[in-house]
């Protein structure tokens, strides 16, 4: 993925409670918006990330490097067929293990890959979101989504009759 | 590997809600259609935000992953075998593979159409699914003089269009969708005749069956038209042989044009080749690739290894196969499946293109496994083998949501 070599240029990130997070170039580049920051040369000193607080952050960049090194690797030698394949194993395993965090912390992880724009980070928070959502009730997933039921009976009633196959 | 385990419902704590925009984005990126339907149920609000035009058009720019399964139908077979000709007679079942199967309960056919066409529909089981989120269903005939009933509907859309019938000498061996969007579809019925296949398409635009063509094969062929065909750019692959070795060994394209018909044949990979034609569908099959191009499934049971080729187009040298990648079943599969002293077998029974995933059958007591070629993620979807398997479905969320009210 990185064109350019990178080195072990080091960048700055800095969270809205003050703690500042020293983390290599390739790291935060992971982040699509920071590597347009960088790109534009916006990021000499400290970048401040807004919205985001130390405890999601940290949780955020021990995500990008776990995950810097293989995107890495796939890009440049896909020959190695077999220790990518075992790597990949890997990193599934982490993942899962990364998202058993609670649902605020999972919102809080969704807000900061959508905004910082980790498409990683995005497919594995979203995807558990989803499956939050295709395996409850209707009330589970209101709770869930934190929206209160506006719908009179007989409206909740034609919905689920004209989408009989979704409310099983 | 196995699946992840359920999250935890928190206790409904203080927590701000999360900004309906990241949860549209997460939605559209996903296009999970029942996740979908069921977060436009959940207020009025979040249903005006999911049935707004732009709700579709986020996130999936320049976007060509597979679009997620909905489900697949079936039969079900599970009653005595004496009797198992009246299972014909049973109603269609569908079964959603969400990620929560192991709730997922059977549905009847009914559950997706309208009342007046479901009614309409007694009889019809499914035969084919295309892109656009259609299915085709074809009525099952009483006596061999009635006409050949077809219709083609989108079940989550809830709407259908039956077609003009067929004679009943016509009547077809296969029947796959050439093409099909949101607005318009073409459907090919392929007949075997003695001198080749005689073709005829229908139209959604001109709302006629065409007129018939006949591909003329070359005498040595042998193709078994019932057997899965393939659309790919426009021309419909069989796996074929040769009277002297009626094993997979050709690949057959037919690309029906407006007047004539065109045939090309080609080889395959050399170890599809032991694959008697009758049962090579158990195991060799063809794919139109998300990569865009013809692609082969070969189960090489033996050495429970699952190879996807890739059919390289090469304008000096011709057409040649590819290895793209292999799947070992012993890391995917629960051992007791694969241990050749219990006397299981695995097959193919299903193919979906637009997924990309491959339905294998473990007979004996094993069930049914899904496999996703692209993350190579297997799922155990039944745990017996008593449903007769229809086809697979892929819904489409435009034209699910485009049928859907607003309150």
């Amino acid at each position: 993925m990185a064109t350019r070599e990178a080195g072990k240029k080091m960048i700055m990130l800095k969270s809205p409670d003050g703690m500042e997070f020293e983390v290599e170039e390739a790291v935060a580049m992971e982040s699509q918006t920071i590597r347009k920051m960088i790109e534009d040369d916006c990021a000499d000193t400290a970048i401040l990330i807004p919205n985001i607080n130390s405890k999601i952050l940290s949780r955020v960049i021990e995500y990008c490097n776990k995950h810097v090194p293989t995107t890495g690797a796939t890009g440049a030698a896909a020959s190695d067929t077999v220790a990518p394949a075992a790597l990949a194993e890997d990193l599934k395993i982490w993942d899962a293990e990364f998202i058993k965090v609670n649902r605020a912390t999972r919102f809080n992880l969704i807000q900061a890959a959508s905004y910082l724009n980790i498409k990683g980070l995005l497919d594995l928070t979203s995807q558990t979101t989803i499956d939050t959502i295709s395996d409850n009730s209707l009330e589970e997933i209101r709770s869930f989504l934190s929206t209160k039921n506006d719908y009179l009976p007989e409206e909740e009633q034609t919905i689920r009759r004209e989408n009989q196959w979704a409310f099983q | 590997m196995a699946p992840p385990p359920p999250p935890p419902i928190d206790a409904p704590l203080r927590l701000p809600p999360l900004p309906a925009d990241t949860i549209l984005e997460i939605l559209s990126r996903v296009g999970d259609a029942t996740a979908v339907v069921r977060c436009a149920a959940t207020c009025k609000a979040w249903r005006r935000l999911i049935l707004e035009p732009s709700f579709l058009s986020r996130g999936r720019a320049g976007r060509s992953d597979p679009s997620p399964l909905l489900g697949f139908f079936f039969l079900d077979t599970s009653q005595k075998l004496p009797r198992r000709r009246l299972y014909l007679r049973r109603p269609t079942r569908f079964l959603p593979l969400g990620p929560s199967q192991s709730q997922a309960t059977a549905l009847p056919l009914s559950h997706f159409l309208p009342k007046p066409d479901a009614a309409g529909l007694s009889g019809f089981a499914p035969v084919t699914s295309g892109a656009g989120g259609l299915l085709a269903l074809r009525r099952s005939p009483a006596s061999s003089c009635d006409p050949v009933r077809i219709c083609v509907c989108d079940p989550v859309a809830g709407t259908s269009t039956f077609l003009p019938p067929l004679p009943p000498t016509t009547s077809p061996e296969n029947i796959v969708f050439l093409d099909a969007d949101g607005s318009s579809f073409r459907l090919l019925a392929a007949m075997d005749r003695p001198n080749g296949i005689r073709l005829r398409v229908f139209s959604s635009q001109t709302g006629q069956w065409g007129t018939a063509v006949t591909a003329q094969l070359p005498g040595n062929m042998v193709v078994h038209l019932c057997s899965p065909a393939v659309v790919h750019r426009g021309a419909v692959h069989w796996i074929c042989g040769t009277r002297a070795l009626p094993n997979a060994v050709h690949a057959l394209a037919v690309r029906p044009g407006q007047a004539d018909v065109s045939v090309c044949r080609f080889d395959l990979p050399l170890r599809a080749g032991i694959h008697r034609l009758n049962h090579a569908a158990e195991a060799v099959r063809l794919f139109s690739s998300a990569q865009g191009c013809l692609s082969l499934v070969l189960l090489d049971e033996p050495v429970n290894v699952i190879s996807i080729w890739n059919l390289e187009d090469d304008s000096t040298h011709g057409n040649s196969w590819e290895l793209h990648k292999m799947v070992h079943l012993t890391s995917v599969l629960p051992s007791t499946i694969l241990d050749p002293s219990a006397g299981w077998g695995l097959s193919v029974v299903a193919l979906c293109d637009q997924s990309g995933s491959l339905f294998l059958r473990a007979v004996g007591e094993g069930g049914l496994f899904v496999l996703n070629l692209e993350t190579e993620a297997m799922s155990r979807v039944r745990n017996d083998h008593c449903a007769k398997f229809l086809c697979p479905y892929v819904a489409n969320l435009s034209s699910c949501l485009g049928a859907m009210k607003n309150f």
